[in-house]
């Protein structure tokens, strides 16, 4: 064997891992067992090999790479048409990285139909290199589109470490002269060293994914500590009207049997008017929407607020209570926060209506006129920006998640806050 | 002029509001109905308001049933229904009658006085009217009468409440004259009448004749801009 083949048997190795690499990144979930998907790429890995040393028609060559692809994406969910596509995408890219590889170490004219004679040792490890630095390049690109933050700084290390190995191969390639074994410890440690990056870049992207992950998590279990909170409160409200209820009524059986009708009377009416002076602010019987505004708006009765509450609304209404914890509880958390830096005279008003379809959630507010921006997204003027500055973000997400939209509008005394959610 | 009824079973509500109504404005006439027989008769005999006060827990025939048939069966979607009830949540169907607003017991002065001239700015919106040419003829339709428009090659279609029309023109000029009117654009051959609209969904607009107007995907943000716009006119 030459040099040359020696040089293809390891960095083979490596291109199968490249080409799985590649593949992942278009397709997100496994069809097959986990053993069956790494039999596959090990089957396809020999079946190069057996190719490479047969068959060096660059046509054929072709062919039987595009189909193999074709034949690993069977390992992914999806349709027919995406595999098809993707498996000739791939396998253009990694073509195009090996024909400008060629090009640069001096090999550019290759009969198409011919025989191949490109045999570089350190083309072909460049070609490795540069494949991985592609998927690398791709994976961030798709990383950074699924909302998963990886600094740029570790994704940078990751390059410059296979940039900088890659010259230090090339140096020692060009300048020095090796025996076969220097020549093979040279390519397993070279790869072998690109092997491990990609390797540690992966672990770092899941690690950082799975700190994402905890963060919406935390995010969620807020939301919910929120509603609990909230049936708490009405259950204690509601076991307090009980008591009453049950006080009332010795009272009132009291009365009847001693104190005859007038007394009763006035006492009936001061049961009344106790009844009445209980402020629902919304009594829609949409559960969700009354218990929360019901719950948030109490904190306003002590201030010199001028309050206004108009819901008027379907009992049952398609979106989730979750969310609408998160755009409610949010919104009245928000307004009353900056109500209470404000002097002078204010109001809060909370308006949900419903039209054509859609609810529309209004939420207008006095405030100090202090908005902090940057680049047309609104920041907390809260002390602790790190917990709070989600506030509205959250908001917004759970809007975009209903297909609604959000309109903030504010000037230096009023803030408000628009949403139109679509019903199913 | 706006022509107001008010129909309620309660003989003091009705003069609770009617009242409030003469003290705002003595000129404005007021219709008083106590059930929604008597207003459902004397609408079939074609009389027609701008504006009704109307009660959901009315005697045999209630709210609902009153504000479906004006909608309904007499194909009338441009009087404003404003509903009065002793409760303050309402069921889905009270919707479909799309209501300007609900008002709850005991009744709120100002909030009244608010929907009469809510009811007013929209009229007088609506009674705008809008010209085109057939042939050498000018046509004047008033604005609450159009449902949509829709280019068709160097034609323009209107479809109004009654009638369909074509003229020559260019849908942008069209949109141009309508500027101040409240109207969308959900796609780039469609004009809509906003207040034409019964339902608006992900990727169509339901009309009140019917009519499904597709919305391109790159207006679908425009549209649901335009509803907090014009849906915020209508908050009190």
């Amino acid at each position: 064997m030459s040099s040359y083949e020696i040089t293809y048997v390891i960095s083979s190795i490596f291109g199968t891992y490249i080409i799985y690499k590649m593949l992942k990144l278009f397709f997100d979930e496994r069809r097959t067992s986990i053993k069956a998907e790494a039999f596959s790429y090990i089957a396809y890995y020999f079946i190069n090999l057996l190719i490479f040393f047969t068959v060096r028609k660059p046509i054929v060559l072709l062919i039987i790479n595009i189909t193999l692809f074709f034949c690993l994406s069977l390992n992914y969910r999806s349709s027919l048409a995406k595999k098809i596509i993707f498996s000739v995408l791939s396998f253009i890219a990694l073509m195009l990285i090996e024909t400008l590889v060629v090009a640069l170490t001096g090999y550019f004219a290759i009969p198409v139909f011919g025989y191949s004679e490109y045999d570089s040792s350190l083309g072909l490890v460049l070609i490795r290199i540069l494949s991985m630095l592609l998927v690398t390049i791709l994976t961030n690109l798709k990383n950074i589109k699924n909302d998963i933050p990886v600094p740029n700084f570790y994704w940078f290390s990751t390059i410059f470490v296979s940039v900088a190995s890659l010259y230090q191969f090339i140096s020692f390639f060009t300048h020095g002269s090796f025996n076969n074994i220097e020549m093979i410890i040279l390519i397993i440690s070279i790869l072998g060293i690109n092997f491990a990056i990609l390797f540690l870049y992966d672990t770092l992207y899941l690690s950082f994914s799975a700190k994402t992950e905890k963060i919406l998590l935390e995010q969620q279990n807020n939301a919910y500590a929120m509603q609990l909170d909230i049936m708490q409160q009405s259950l204690d409200s509601l076991q307090t009207v009980r008591h009453d209820i049950k006080n009332h009524m010795i009272v009132l059986k009291n009365l009847n049997s001693a104190e005859g009708y007038t007394k009763f009377d006035e006492y009936v009416d001061k049961i009344i008017s106790s009844v009445d002076g209980r402020t629902l602010y919304s009594n829609s019987e949409n559960v969700i929407v009354d218990s929360i505004l019901n719950y948030k708006l109490q904190a306003v009765t002590n201030m010199d607020v001028e309050l206004q509450v108009d819901v008027s609304v379907p009992k049952k209404l398609s979106i989730s209570s979750y969310d609408m914890t998160i755009i409610l509880g949010n919104l009245t958390d928000n307004a009353i926060t900056a109500l209470k830096k404000c002097s002078g005279e204010n109001f809060l008003s909370v308006k949900i209506s419903y039209c054509k379809g859609s609810i529309l959630i209004t939420v207008a507010n006095t405030y100090n006129g202090e908005v902090k921006e940057k680049n047309g997204t609104l920041l907390t003027s809260k002390e602790d920006e790190k917990n709070h500055g989600i506030g509205l973000r959250n908001v917004e997400e759970a809007v975009n998640r209903n297909n609604g939209h959000m309109k903030i509008n504010y000037d230096d005394k009023e803030f408000k806050v628009n949403i139109i959610l679509p019903l199913l | 002029m706006m022509r107001i009824a008010v129909c309620d079973d309660a003989v003091e509500i009705c003069s609770e509001i009617e009242n409030i109504i003469l003290d705002y404005d003595k000129q404005l006439p007021v219709d008083v109905f106590y059930s929604g027989e008597t207003l459902i008769n004397y609408m079939k005999d074609g009389n027609r308001f701008d504006l009704i006060f109307l009660d959901i827990e009315i005697g045999k025939i209630n709210g609902v049933e009153v504000g479906r048939f004006i909608r309904d069966e007499l194909n009338d979607h441009i009087t404003k229904i404003v509903y009065i009830s002793s409760k303050s949540s309402y069921d889905r169907q009270l919707f479909d009658v799309q209501p300007l607003n609900f008002l709850s017991k005991p009744l709120d002065r100002k909030k009244i006085i608010q929907n009469i001239k809510l009811a007013a700015t929209l009229l007088e919106k609506e009674n705008k009217t809008f010209s085109f040419k057939i042939g050498n003829e000018i046509h004047r339709l008033p604005i609450k009468e159009i449902i949509y428009f829709e280019s068709a090659g160097r034609q323009i279609k209107l479809i109004s409440t009654n009638e369909v029309y074509h003229f020559y023109g260019r849908i942008d000029s069209v949109a141009e004259q309508l500027f101040a009117s409240r109207f969308i654009v959900p796609h780039r051959s469609y004009i809509v009448n906003y207040d034409n609209i019964k339902i608006i969904e992900k990727d169509s607009i339901k009309m009140i004749n019917g009519d499904i107007i597709p919305v391109s995907r790159t207006k679908t943000k425009n549209v649901k801009e335009m509803q907090i716009k014009y849906e915020e006119d209508n908050i009190l």
